[in-house]
Parts: structure tokens; C-alpha cells; sequence
């Protein structure tokens, strides 16, 4: 009896320890058609504007169904999976296979608004850097550009650069150039909107920046309700009294929130051309096969509630101009300088 | 004669290192040498005659997970793993508390185009609380079945960089359950030893996954990445979450009560939420020197 159940323990023992075969699913199919029909599952569980875009993701699964087969190639599998994709028309979506990426991109039907060449040669001479912060003094406004929401910044830098504008003979305006700027950390934004704003307001206050709806359940029309996102009176050093942000089409995702949540702000102007906008964040999930589906699994909208997926439009509307640019001069700055230079 | 001074100038220069090392290397050899001339039983026991180990264990581990937040595929990898516990036991009464923790970059077969890994990080602590079982079949001194409650814990961290927005998976559950424990006395040579194995399943628990899609709370100015840990709670029991751990091991008695334990462990957990089904499966095998105190 008692070898038994020794012999039992021992039995258990070892059937525990290589019984993850039962205790684990099978390994997914990595066949053509089963990855085709994850791609579309995928985002008919996840993705956030079916209704927005009005478009029929089951009759798109019908139409792209049909020229899938198990034995096509993983190019033609890839190149069908992005077209199906791209008729949602989201820049929020990728698909990531390694030899290459698919995503949607219509910007080039856009006018950039923006001449690198031009500013490095007229207009960033003699700035000064901090962190990634680049700056001047132009007729007693304050220039600052920042261009890459993923480079750290914090209050310190800031402040810094507060301190060094004044010294340089700033006054109470200040132009904020993000044209073309990318990135994806709200940590960054959150920390320079805490810079801007109303400074010595001797009452409280409270900016609402935007709101955000979330993905609940597989259904399309499963989100929670909208969630506002604030920010308080906070005794950050705050840039200067006038603030104008200068934006274009090149900047997509959390520069675009940036600016809608700026411009809540009564201290804030944007002024120039809409920006590309922000869907809502994004969800990435890796297939049976290895490749990274991105998609938007979330909605955000302005504190207004205006939809702000096809761009965040200026409160002045300023183009390039050809014969500006050739002149050696930025419409843009040389306007916001205009507006900003008769300000007490 | 080397004024006092000058000798801890010389220390704080670095120069006495290789005396110091030396002087630390033939103590602990005097205490073993020592330790030899004791009598194999001779385990010291506290006031209340319990027999108390504390134990260091290091060992390597071979960790796998499926995880529908991160990929469809399942991620191994083998690495390193560290553990601590503290068993005190008397004729009747047996209790352990036992931490564990490894740290491993994952992987998972693909082309060189598709190459990714995941960075996990896990910790478990789990206290038993054992009764001895008095089963007269099989009570002749080298059979001891012990019974009782476990109380466990455990978060893993998991970091899949490609992911982006998405890439932090972080869970954690607290559970309650059974545990039982088999042990058989043998010898080996004139040392004794001990089989031993330990099978504990929790019955109920409260666990935290990432919510639907595992959107990032970012968009949040009060976000906090720790708050991801309880940002969505489940309780629940076999159906939602589900536990198996399993220990074999060998207790080798080495002289002045010390002990050393070589483990073999499969600890198996499940987690299911609206996010889908979550399997994380570890083989760990760990050498393990108990202090007897």
C-alpha cells in the first residue's frame, strides 16, 4: 500500500510537470486564410471608428475573403490585408510584417506649411538649446520650437528656459512652434501644458483639455462614456501672458491633442494650418504569424465634443506663401509676430 | 609595530582587501571544520521546539506564456531565478513562507525580419500552514503527510516593446488554498534525507489583468503605471483563475542541521478576464541552502 502511494505521488508529480500541452491551447494556425480572418477579427473586436467612417467591415470581409488561399504568398496575403485595411482610411492603423509596414497617409494632398530649409537659415540662427527645447528672442517676442514629443522634457528645462528668454530681453508673447512635430508621450504634453495657461489668475481654475471614450467588448458600439481630462491652477513658471502655437498637416497623434488641449487655454491661440489629428491611442496586437497589427481602440474629441480624427483647426487660418518663402521669410512667424508684437 | 592610524589609512586605501578576504575564507573553513564535529540530528531548535531553516535558494528557470494581450504566439525562454524562504516545523506543524522571483527576456521562434521579446518579471510569495496527518498506514517514521492552507501571492510585469501604446502588461492575484505535503525519510549514505512532495492549488482569488485591449491609461493626467496593477480587478475562483504548484525536492541533511534542498517546481497559473485567457507556465529547478537557526 504504501509503495502505491508513493508510486501514485510520483505518477502525479510527473504528469504535472509536462501536462502544459493539455493545460495550454494549441499553437495558433499560421495558415494564410487564418491569419487573414485574425486580421479582420481583430479589428472588428477592437477598432474604435467603424461607425465614425460608416463603413461595412463585414461586407469588406466579403469582398477581401474571396482572394485569400492558403496557398498565395505572404506578399499578396500582406498586400490584401492592407488594402482592406486602408479603406478605413486611419493613419492610426499599421500593419507591421517585417519586410514591410502598411499604413494610410494622405498628407501629400496637403500643402506642409512648413520650410525646414527657410528656418534653419533665417530664422534658428542664434538659438540657444535646452533638452530639446530650441529658442530666441525675435523683436522682444520669444521663440521656442519643440519638435519631438518623445524627447523628455521636464519642469526644470522649462523653467530654465523661462529664466534665459527674460534675460534675453523677452517680453509678455511668445510663439510656440510644434509644425511637424512627432511623438507619442502624453507625460511631455501634460508637463509643457503645465506651462502655459494663466500665471498670477488670483482664483482657481481649471482647463478642460479633451475627452476620451474606451473599448469595452467586441461589439462596435461598446465603449465607455466620455472621460474628461483636466488640468488645475498649478504653480508651474508659466511661459508668457500671449501665447501662439503654430501648427500644420504634419503633425499627427499627440501633437494634435497638444494643440486641442492648448487651445482650451484663453492665454492660447493657434494660428496656422489644421493639423493632421488624433483618432484616440492605439492598440497593437502580434499575430499568429508575428505580424503587429495597430489599430485605434479608442476615441478622443475635443472639450467641445468636436470630433478632432481629420485635424484641429487653427483659430487663424495662415498658409505659406510662395513669394514669402522666396523673400526669406515663414508667412507664419511673420504673422504671429505681427499679432503678438502690438500686445501690451 | 604599525601605529593604528596608518593601519586605517591603509583601509580606507583598499590596501588590507586581499588580508581581509583571507582572514573571512579560513573563518568560515574553521566553521565548517567545526560544524563537522557535530552529530548529524543536531538541529537547533527554538524555545517552543521548533526546528527553523532560513533558506537561499539560485536556479535556473523555463518560463512560458500565452498571453492574447501581447500575441497569439506563446513566448519561452530559460533564465535565472532566486529564492528566499523560511520553513519552521515541529512534529505537528509545518509552515514556509517562500519567495521567488526571475527576470527573464522572452522570445519566440520567427524570421529575422519579425524578431521580438518580451521582458518579464516575476515575484511569488506564498505561505503554507500545514498540519501533520495522522494516517496509520502509513505512520512507521519515514512517511510524514502534512495538510493544510496556503496563502499566496503573486505580480508579473510583462514588457513587450512593439507594442507600443499597448506594450505593458502588468497582473497580480492574491489567493487562498489547499496544500499538501508528502515526505519520505530515507538515507543516503549515513546523511539523512528526505523526498518531498508539495501540491498546492488556491480555491479562490482576486486578480488583476489589463482591461479590454490593454489600452494605456496615458490620456489620463493622473496615470500612474503602478494603479495599472489594480486598474481591473476580478474575483473569482477554478473558472476564472486557476493555480497548480507543484514541488518536488530533495532535503539533504549536511552537518550542524543545515540543510540543502534541490527543487524541481512547476507552477502553472491561468487568468481570465474580459481581456481573453492568460496561461503562464515556469519549470524552475533550485538549489537551495537552508540555515538552520
Amino acid at each position: 500500500m504504501k509503495k502505491v502511494i508513493v508510486y501514485i505521488a510520483l505518477f502525479a508529480a510527473i504528469c504535472l510537470a509536462s501536462c502544459e500541452r493539455l493545460m495550454m491551447p494549441k499553437k495558433a494556425s499560421t495558415k494564410r486564410v487564418d491569419v487573414f480572418e485574425e486580421v479582420w477579427s481583430t479589428m472588428d473586436k477592437g477598432y474604435a471608428f467603424f461607425s465614425y467612417r460608416n463603413i461595412n467591415w463585414d461586407s469588406l470581409h466579403t469582398i477581401y475573403r474571396f482572394g485569400i488561399s492558403d496557398t498565395m504568398t505572404e506578399r499578396n496575403l500582406f498586400d490584401s490585408c492592407a488594402n482592406m485595411l486602408g479603406a478605413l482610411q486611419d493613419r492610426g492603423i499599421t500593419l507591421f510584417a517585417g519586410f514591410s509596414t502598411a499604413y494610410f497617409d494622405n498628407t501629400y494632398k496637403y500643402k506642409s506649411n512648413f520650410n525646414k530649409s527657410l528656418l534653419e537659415q533665417k530664422y534658428w540662427p542664434g538659438c540657444e538649446r535646452t533638452g530639446p527645447f530650441m529658442y530666441k528672442v525675435i523683436d522682444s517676442v520669444s521663440y521656442v520650437y519643440y519638435g519631438n514629443f518623445d524627447d523628455h522634457i521636464d519642469d526644470g528645462q522649462i523653467e530654465a528656459v523661462i529664466s534665459r528668454l527674460k534675460n534675453l530681453g523677452a517680453k509678455r508673447s511668445m510663439i510656440l512652434d510644434v509644425r511637424n512635430s512627432i511623438g507619442s508621450n502624453t507625460a511631455n504634453m501634460f508637463t509643457l501644458l503645465k506651462h502655459l495657461g494663466l500665471d498670477s489668475a488670483g482664483f482657481d481654475y481649471t482647463y478642460y483639455l479633451y475627452q476620451t471614450q474606451y473599448k469595452t467588448g467586441p461589439k462596435h458600439d461598446d465603449f465607455t462614456e466620455f472621460e474628461g481630462t483636466w488640468i488645475d491652477k498649478n504653480d508651474s513658471k508659466k511661459f508668457a501672458r500671449y501665447i501662439i502655437v503654430l501648427t500644420n498637416r504634419g503633425m499627427y497623434g499627440i501633437p494634435s491633442l497638444f494643440v486641442t488641449s492648448a487651445k482650451s487655454m484663453q492665454t492660447v491661440k493657434v494660428m496656422g494650418d489644421s493639423t493632421a489629428g488624433i483618432a484616440g491611442l492605439t492598440t497593437s496586437k502580434e499575430l499568429a504569424n508575428g505580424w503587429v497589427l495597430t489599430y485605434t481602440s479608442s476615441k478622443i474629441r475635443s472639450s467641445e465634443g468636436l470630433e478632432i480624427i481629420d485635424g484641429v483647426a487653427p483659430d487663424t487660418l495662415v498658409s505659406m506663401k510662395s513669394s514669402d518663402e522666396s523673400a526669406g521669410k515663414d508667412t507664419m512667424i511673420e504673422a504671429a509676430l505681427a499679432e503678438l508684437k502690438i500686445k501690451p | 609595530m604599525i601605529p593604528v592610524h596608518t593601519i586605517l589609512k591603509r583601509l580606507q586605501e583598499g590596501k588590507y582587501l586581499k588580508h581581509i578576504t583571507l582572514c573571512v575564507i579560513l573563518s568560515i573553513s574553521f566553521c565548517n571544520l567545526y560544524a563537522q564535529d557535530v552529530n548529524d540530528d543536531e538541529t537547533i531548535a527554538s524555545k517552543n521546539g521548533y526546528t527553523r531553516y532560513l533558506g537561499f535558494g539560485v536556479g535556473a528557470a523555463y518560463r512560458m506564456f500565452l498571453d492574447p494581450v501581447v500575441s497569439s504566439i506563446r513566448y519561452s525562454k530559460i533564465g535565472a531565478t532566486g529564492s528566499i524562504t523560511n520553513i519552521k516545523t515541529n512534529e505537528t506543524k509545518y509552515t514556509e513562507l517562500y519567495f521567488q522571483a526571475s527576470y527573464l527576456e522572452m522570445n519566440r521562434p520567427s524570421d529575422a525580419l519579425l524578431k521580438a521579446h518580451v521582458k518579464v518579471l516575476n515575484g511569488v510569495m506564498d505561505y503554507k500552514h500545514l498540519y501533520k496527518i495522522d494516517l496509520s498506514f502509513l505512520n512507521d517514521g519515514i512517511y510524514d503527510v502534512r495538510a493544510g492552507g496556503m496563502f499566496s501571492t503573486q505580480f508579473c510585469t510583462k514588457n513587450a516593446e512593439q507594442l507600443g501604446n499597448s506594450s505593458h502588461v502588468k497582473e497580480y492575484d492574491v489567493s487562498l488554498g489547499a496544500s499538501i505535503k508528502f515526505a519520505r525519510q530515507q538515507f543516503t549514505g549515513d546523511r539523512k534525507s528526505y523526498l518531498t512532495w508539495e501540491l498546492s492549488i488556491p480555491f479562490i482569488a482576486m486578480f488583476g489583468r489589463p482591461g479590454y485591449l490593454n489600452q494605456a491609461g496615458t490620456l489620463n493626467i493622473e496615470h500612474n503605471s503602478f494603479n495599472d496593477f489594480f486598474a481591473y480587478n476580478s474575483f473569482g475562483t477554478f473558472g476564472k483563475f486557476m493555480r497548480l504548484n507543484s514541488r518536488l525536492s530533495y532535503l539533504y541533511s549536511i552537518k550542524n542541521g543545515n540543510k540543502l534542498r534541490f527543487t524541481y517546481q512547476w507552477d502553472y497559473y491561468k487568468m481570465k478576464n474580459i481581456s481573453g485567457k492568460a496561461y503562464n507556465i515556469e519549470h524552475s529547478f533550485i538549489l537551495t541552502y537552508l540555515f538552520n537557526y
